[in-house]
């Protein structure tokens, strides 16, 4: 009995390993009748995307079902696994389709995340990582312009007191200050500050920027979080696509 | 005996292993993401360092930032064309820090990507207006304060971000303003129609929070399936046509007529 225990936990570590492993393998040319797995990644700074790049990624990708429903399909294998090279590709030939496939990524920001798709023969499947990069935090994150905590605290990294408090400007969409408080506590990585008084501020999204005070007593952009202002108005109409620079003169020709 | 015990343990043992996989399976996820997020902000850190470092307007800091600076906000298909602009806007980016000159106002990313559009034949809706410009810049200034509104030139007091931009600064939202046009649905609107839908996002928004059911902050990471818009389609057929009727060296004659436009110097 115990051999036999034994030998299940050898044989369930070799399927874990051989499962998780996937080591990378020099990829065979792009499949005529399977598919093409893209991996790229693509980070998005407070919801303006940069553009996609290709990276390695280990992956597995398991057949699901023939699409349409019912139809034939071609080529024979229901399994590709493996890691994508250094241009994002990795070539699953002979794979059964058209059909709906799963692929779930193991390494990078999206590892252990799982998505379907719908694949064609000779088709390519971008599976695209999106990352939400943000540097700084703020707690809270949105704030009732007229029940405000007494306190909110902003953590990120740079902040500094040694030439004094940092200073906390809130600034709205367009760069316009509305307000600013003066941190009275800060280490290198958090800082509390009183919240400024938020009564005549317009409901809306802002970024909390937070400036060091230098030796000669200038203010040191470091970075900033985004908070929500709610409680007052509605946010007021955008400015027009010339942002009041007159002349506009945005179509040179 | 033995065999209503192998019944009993069997399930356990396979249980136990599927477990295992799992546990192992959700540590790696998370040390993953954690690699991947230390060098994610390791890059952005970099950025920042290298535009302090580029403030002395020395050739080769300049030079560097650049290239990171293209990397960082440039797309697959500008790769070919950015190493032929660089040396132009190099040199530019210098001259403005040594010489406090060539501040380039915002107004100027919007006229050199509406050029742009003109000669292609792209759509309306490929055009950009100056508040899409500030608009972004707003959202990057925190993630890369050192890059960001550094330019030399006199910020209005009520201003946190500096309406005026350093050559290398400007061909970045020049960079990102054609990608957003290219790729982002919320982009790929008119600036009229831009500014109507923010405000009524805005309101959306507002409404929600009102009512006690705000929507979720996104946040973290997002495996998707990467689908082109139909705008997007319509854009990349837009410059292979272009390519194919003006040819590709009329192509890069374009770009750097837009940096022209742009008002980075010869």
């Amino acid at each position: 009995m115990k051999k036999l225990i034994y030998l299940l936990l050898i044989v369930g570590s070799f399927l874990i390993t051989v499962a998780f492993s996937c080591g990378p393998t020099p990829p065979p040319p792009p499949p005529s009748n399977g598919f093409t797995v893209l991996t790229t990644e693509q980070q998005v700074v407070n919801g303006i995307a940069m553009g996609p790049r290709t990276v390695s990624r280990e992956f597995a990708s398991e057949f699901l079902i023939e699409n349409p429903p019912g139809n034939p399909t071609i080529g024979t294998l229901g399994h590709c696994s493996g890691t994508t090279n250094s241009a994002g590709l990795f070539p699953c030939p002979d794979r059964m389709v058209p059909a709906i496939w799963s692929l779930t990524e193991f390494t990078g920001f999206c590892a252990g995340q799982t998505i379907l798709y719908n694949v064609f023969a000779g088709g390519f499947l971008n599976a695209n990582c999106s990352i939400e990069i943000n540097t700084f935090g703020i707690s809270p994150d949105s704030v009732d312009a007229n029940a405000p905590p007494a306190t909110i605290e902003i953590t990120g990294y740079g902040m500094s007191s040694s030439y004094g408090m940092p200073v906390i400007q809130i600034v709205d969409s367009y760069g316009n200050a509305v307000t600013s408080t003066t941190a009275t506590s800060c280490t290198g990585s958090w800082l509390q500050a009183p919240t400024p008084y938020l009564g005549y501020v317009y409901s809306g999204s802002y970024v909390a920027m937070v400036y060091n005070v230098g030796y000669g007593g200038d203010l040191q952009l470091v970075g900033g979080a985004w908070l929500y202002i709610y409680g007052n108005s509605p946010p007021p109409p955008d400015p027009d696509p010339c942002f009041g620079v007159y002349p506009c003169d945005i179509y040179p020709y | 005996m033995k065999r209503i015990h192998m019944r009993l343990i069997l399930p356990l043992i396979v249980l136990a292993v599927g477990l295992a996989a799992l546990l192992m399976n959700g540590n790696s996820s998370v040390r993953s993401q954690d690699i991947a997020r230390g060098e994610a902000l390791a890059k952005i850190a970099q950025l920042n360092r290298e535009a302090e470092s580029a403030k002395t307007g020395e050739k080769a800091a300049v030079s560097q930032l650049a290239d990171t600076v293209f990397y960082q906000f440039g797309f697959p298909e500008m790769d070919d064309v950015l190493p032929k602009m660089k040396e132009r806007i190099v040199r530019a980016e210098m001259n403005h820090r040594h010489e406090g000159k060539g501040a380039i106002p915002e107004k100027n990313v919007a006229r050199a990507i509406n050029w742009l559009v003109k000669q292609l034949g792209a759509p309306d809706y490929a055009n950009v207006g100056i508040a899409q410009v500030r608009y972004v810049r707003v959202n990057l200034i925190s993630v890369f304060p050192s890059f960001i509104g550094q330019s030399n030139g006199k910020k209005p007091q009520k201003l946190a971000i500096n309406p005026d931009m350093s050559p290398l600064e400007a061909a970045a939202m020049t960079l990102i303003l054609a990608y957003q046009k290219l790729d982002n649905e919320e982009f790929q609107v008119t600036p009229e129609e831009w500014a109507t839908n923010r405000h009524n996002q805005s309101v959306a928004k507002w409404k929600a929070y009102k009512s006690g059911s705000p929507v979720a902050r996104v946040t973290g990471a997002k495996l998707e399936i990467r689908v082109e818009s139909a705008k997007t389609k319509e854009l990349k057929q837009t410059i292979t046509r272009a390519a194919n009727t003006l040819g590709l060296d009329a192509l890069r004659s374009l770009a750097d007529s837009s940096l022209d436009v742009l008002g980075i110097s010869r």
